[in-house]
């Protein structure tokens, strides 16, 4: 099986001995957090947990209904998660891995946690990492913002919090400028309140590749985001990224923290898609010097932020962790 | 690529040379800063705080005063308090464990290292002429201290010169930094108690003696204070916050001058102890924008010496900032018919100033009201360098964030042309927008804040019908009849009781409201006085020029804004409609 690999829902098909003995995915108000778990095969799982924000929106409630209804047969737990209470959720995770059998088989739908979720999810994978068989799924969006005109494309207004992600403090000297690294997506507001508010020594920005992205055409609109972006920071540097290929994205994001890395304490937003952040999630466990920080935002665009690709990716995570340098 | 002129930089990306080339001077509205005491700067974001810092470090000081580093009135320091370093996220487990002790020990030896490395990159190879003298500091004083705090580790190379002393000093308290705190971060993730084994400082027997004896050593003012600049100290976490208070309880400002800067956001005046740090017992303090609020000329010329050396030196164009941020041409060729008009019919030739006086105050006003009764379309422009000075109501960056995006923008559109002035259609358009962003963008944070607490919602409700009901008033008042048609604030002539304060208190906050003061109607005493931001002139459609009058009233009028904000306007609107109650309106309480 290769670590990474592409699979169109119409076909959905795992490898032959892949069972779960652990289900876990995230309500939302996107219609993508039903499209895995109306797909994959009931037979092939045995527990369900369903995370959830408190004070959600109302579709998102609904859509915890239809979850629920979806796994009907099985044993559900529902997770209810505390909004700008990282530490709080990073626990509750924490417990779940804790209480799960050794050897687990553990399937994540990562679609729909927001990326601070991911991440400490992520972080806590790699702890146990020798204990679980980790298998991540993402479906993309073939399209964001439905219900708006392409020019006017907004997923979320506003950043209530920028904070670091617990768990991914980084090792910084007080002696070190700060450089901040952004994957840019489609926010560009928020990206430029990120900058605004960090006030950093030193600017990088990450672009996501129009070749190697997930949509031509969202391509062309994050393009001239990202030109935007740019001349509001003149001085500031620019690299391309991969939004669909995992190990070349963790070695763009490696050669950055190589280029600043001995004059800078680097903070690194992943503002991109799922599989950019997990890339930065990898790095960043790999580098212990790296912090990662995470801007949640005022208000998500629900009546229009994505309609799900007619694809999913499958990761077999434990594959990734086993080929990190410094592998505890 | 072109530089955009108005692009808001951290001051800790200048030089000396640029800064002292950039800066506008501004100490005469803002004195304490230099003073031998702790000081407070409190300003939104934006507001030159930073700016004003790094003016006062002593590479800046030392080009201004055209002396020697031994020779200025004190030597600052600027400790830059950013979210990413000194307050992560995973520091908040600390509650469980040593807060007090492991933060304070984090927040001594960050203040430290930074100034040790500040020291060597300020005076720099100046310091090399003092190389014995510093290895003594560090055998004499450093290793003592460090010893009585538990640390034995500290192994230097004492032949280096005095830059790179000074720079491995920095790095042994960078050292003892990072050890506690990843110390902290293990302890986070572990969510269990492990002993610390590592050395514990605090302020008064590690910081204080320390810089007590640095302030001996002969390339340091003597018997002068050193300043520690702690710029954004609304980003320490709250534990962090009370040491600093703590420190700020101390009288040590013949040694040591605190000066904090915050965004309005500084999270408790509480010390560790519990007990409150108060002006102008323990400190002085400035409020940038209630200051800026109130004096409007000396504003407009900052900001047009700001503007002008900008263009000047980003893209060597000597021009007017009146020139480069023109005027919507036809409509003040309207507006100058209209004050024609007006100081025709109005002139009296007893009293001499009586038609341009009324001229000057109604022509604007009737120009909206011609262009409202019209079908033109077309709405009243607010574009001109004027007007623009006028609705950053005293927030430097609410002027320099807007003119960077039209910089930008025009830029993006005409990538081959040179930029010699912003057109005004283009001017309008952003300023508008950024009107609207600064009301909903903030209501929508408020309102995200207050969702889980239905006390806070209530109060964001209540704020936000009051910010409504006194920008429809005033633009209401602003197309009346009335003699005073630039309305802008509110007089209290009692005081709030708690529910309209701490919604007033909410939008102060939020950057809605200025809180001033005002001599009362019988001259014996102060009203407060609460300023509408001029921000939102465009989003309310009201004019950001002139002088401003202000609505006397009473609390429990005011307070009809809050629930029902059509109740309050309607009360207004009837006395409006009849010019004859005028003083009655004037005089309504």
């Amino acid at each position: 099986m290769e670590n990474m690999n592409k699979i169109p829902i119409s076909d959905f098909n795992l490898p032959e001995r892949l069972r779960f003995d652990y289900f876990i995915c995230s309500s939302s108000f996107e219609e993508r957090c039903l499209t895995l778990a109306s797909t994959i095969s009931k037979d092939l799982i045995d527990n369900v947990i369903i995370c959830h924000f408190e004070n959600n929106y109302e579709i998102s409630d609904e859509r915890l209904e239809r979850l629920k209804q979806l796994f009907q047969e099985k044993q559900i737990e529902v997770e209810i998660l505390k909004k700008h209470q990282p530490i709080n959720n990073f626990d509750s995770f924490y417990k779940w891995f804790n209480s799960f059998k050794k050897k687990s088989i553990i399937a994540i739908d990562i679609t729909t946690f927001t990326r601070e979720n991911l991440l400490m999810l992520l972080r806590i994978a790699y702890f146990k990492k020798n204990d679980f068989e980790f298998h991540l799924f993402y479906t993309p969006s073939n399209h964001y913002s439905i219900s708006d005109s392409s020019k006017e494309i907004w997923l979320s207004k506003g950043v209530k919090e920028i904070r670091s992600v617990f768990s991914y403090p980084g090792d910084f000297s007080s002696l070190k400028k700060f450089l901040l690294i952004i994957l840019t997506g489609f926010e560009y507001e928020r990206a430029q309140t990120l900058i605004d508010i960090y006030e950093p020594a030193k600017l990088v920005l990450g672009k996501a590749s129009t070749i190697k992205s997930i949509n031509p055409e969202l391509a062309k609109i994050n393009e001239e985001n990202f030109n935007h972006l740019q001349i509001m920071n003149s001085g500031s540097d620019t690299f391309e990224f991969s939004c669909i290929n995992l190990e070349e994205t963790i070695q763009t994001v490696k050669n950055q923290i190589l280029m600043y890395g001995s004059d800078y304490n680097i903070v690194i937003a992943p503002m991109n898609n799922k599989l950019s952040s997990l890339s930065v999630g990898l790095v960043a466990i790999e580098d212990s010097t790296v912090q990662v920080c995470y801007a949640s935002t005022n208000q998500y665009n629900i009546n229009g932020y994505s309609s799900p690709s007619n694809y999913i990716f499958h990761i077999d995570l434990n594959s990734f962790f086993s080929v990190m340098k410094y592998n505890l | 690529m072109i530089k955009n002129p108005f692009e808001i930089k951290t001051p800790e990306q200048n030089s000396a040379d640029e800064i002292v080339s950039l800066f506008v001077d501004v100490f005469t509205d803002f004195f304490q800063v230099k003073e031998t005491n702790h000081t407070f700067i409190n300003g939104p974001r934006g507001s030159g705080k930073s700016m004003m810092f790094r003016y006062i470090l002593p590479d800046c000081q030392k080009i201004v005063k055209k002396c020697e580093f031994n020779e200025l009135d004190f030597f600052s320091i600027y400790i830059p308090i950013k979210k990413t370093n000194i307050n992560i996220v995973d520091f908040e487990r600390l509650e469980n464990h040593a807060n007090t002790v492991l933060n304070e020990h984090l927040l001594v030896t960050y203040v430290l290292s930074i100034s040790f490395e500040f020291i060597a990159d300020t005076i720099k190879e100046e310091l090399n002429n003092y190389d014995q003298e510093i290895q003594n500091f560090y055998e004499k004083e450093f290793i003592s201290l460090l010893r009585l705090a538990g640390y034995q580790e500290a192994k230097m190379n004492l032949k280096a010169n005095g830059v790179n002393l000074f720079k491995q000093m920095a790095k042994v308290l960078d050292h003892m930094y990072r050890e506690c705190s990843n110390y902290c971060k293990r302890i986070a993730i572990q969510n269990e108690i492990v002993p610390y084994n590592g050395p514990l400082v605090d302020f008064i027997d590690f910081l204080l003696p320390l810089f007590q004896e640095l302030n001996k050593l002969s390339f340091f003012p003597p018997n002068k204070a050193f300043y520690l600049l702690f710029d954004d100290a609304g980003y320490l976490n709250k534990e962090q916050t009370k040491i600093l208070n703590t420190w700020v309880s101390y009288r040590t400002t013949k040694d040591i001058c605190i000066k904090i800067s915050t965004q309005h956001d500084y999270l408790t005046y509480l010390t560790s102890t519990g007990k409150r740090i108060d002006s102008p017992h323990d400190y002085s303090e400035i409020n940038i924008a209630t200051k800026y609020t109130s004096s409007g000329e000396d504003y407009y010329k900052r900001i047009k010496m700001i503007v002008e050396k900008r263009l000047d030196v980003y893209l060597g164009l000597e021009i007017n900032a009146e020139d480069f941020f023109p005027e919507d041409e036809e409509q003040e060729k309207r507006i100058r018919e209209i004050y024609d008009e007006i100081a025709e019919k109005k002139f009296d030739p007893i009293k001499k100033y009586q038609g341009t006086d009324a001229a000057r105050r109604y022509c604007r006003s009737e120009f909206v009201k011609e262009r409202k009764s019209g079908k033109s379309g077309m709405t009243y422009s607010y574009a001109g360098f004027n007007q623009l000075v006028a609705i950053s109501s005293g927030v430097i960056r609410h002027f320099l964030a807007p003119a960077q995006e039209m910089y930008s923008l025009l830029l993006s559109r005409n990538q081959d042309s040179e930029i010699k002035f912003i057109p005004d259609n283009f001017q309008n358009e952003i300023i508008t927008n950024y009107s609207e962003k600064f009301l909903t963008d903030e209501f929508d944070k408020i309102f995200t804040d207050s969702k889980d607490d239905a006390a806070q919602l209530k109060k964001a409700d209540k704020l936000k019908n009051l910010v409504d009901s006194l920008g429809e008033l005033f633009h209401a008042i602003f197309v009346s009849e009335r003699a005073d048609r630039v309305v802008f604030s509110v007089a209290l002539n009692d005081r709030p009781d708690t529910e309209l304060q701490e919604v007033i208190d909410l939008g102060i906050k939020y950057g809605y409201f200025h809180k001033s003061t005002i001599g009362n109607k019988t001259g014996t005493g102060r009203n407060s006085l609460y300023i509408l931001s001029r921000v939102l002139a465009p989003y309310y459609k009201l004019n950001p020029l002139g002088f401003f009058g202000y609505q006397f009233m009473s609390s429990d009028t005011l307070k009809i804004a809050l629930t029902k904000p059509k109740d309050f306007i309607n009360l207004y609107i009837k006395r409006l409609e009849k010019p004859e109650n005028e003083a009655e309106l004037t005089l309504f309480d």
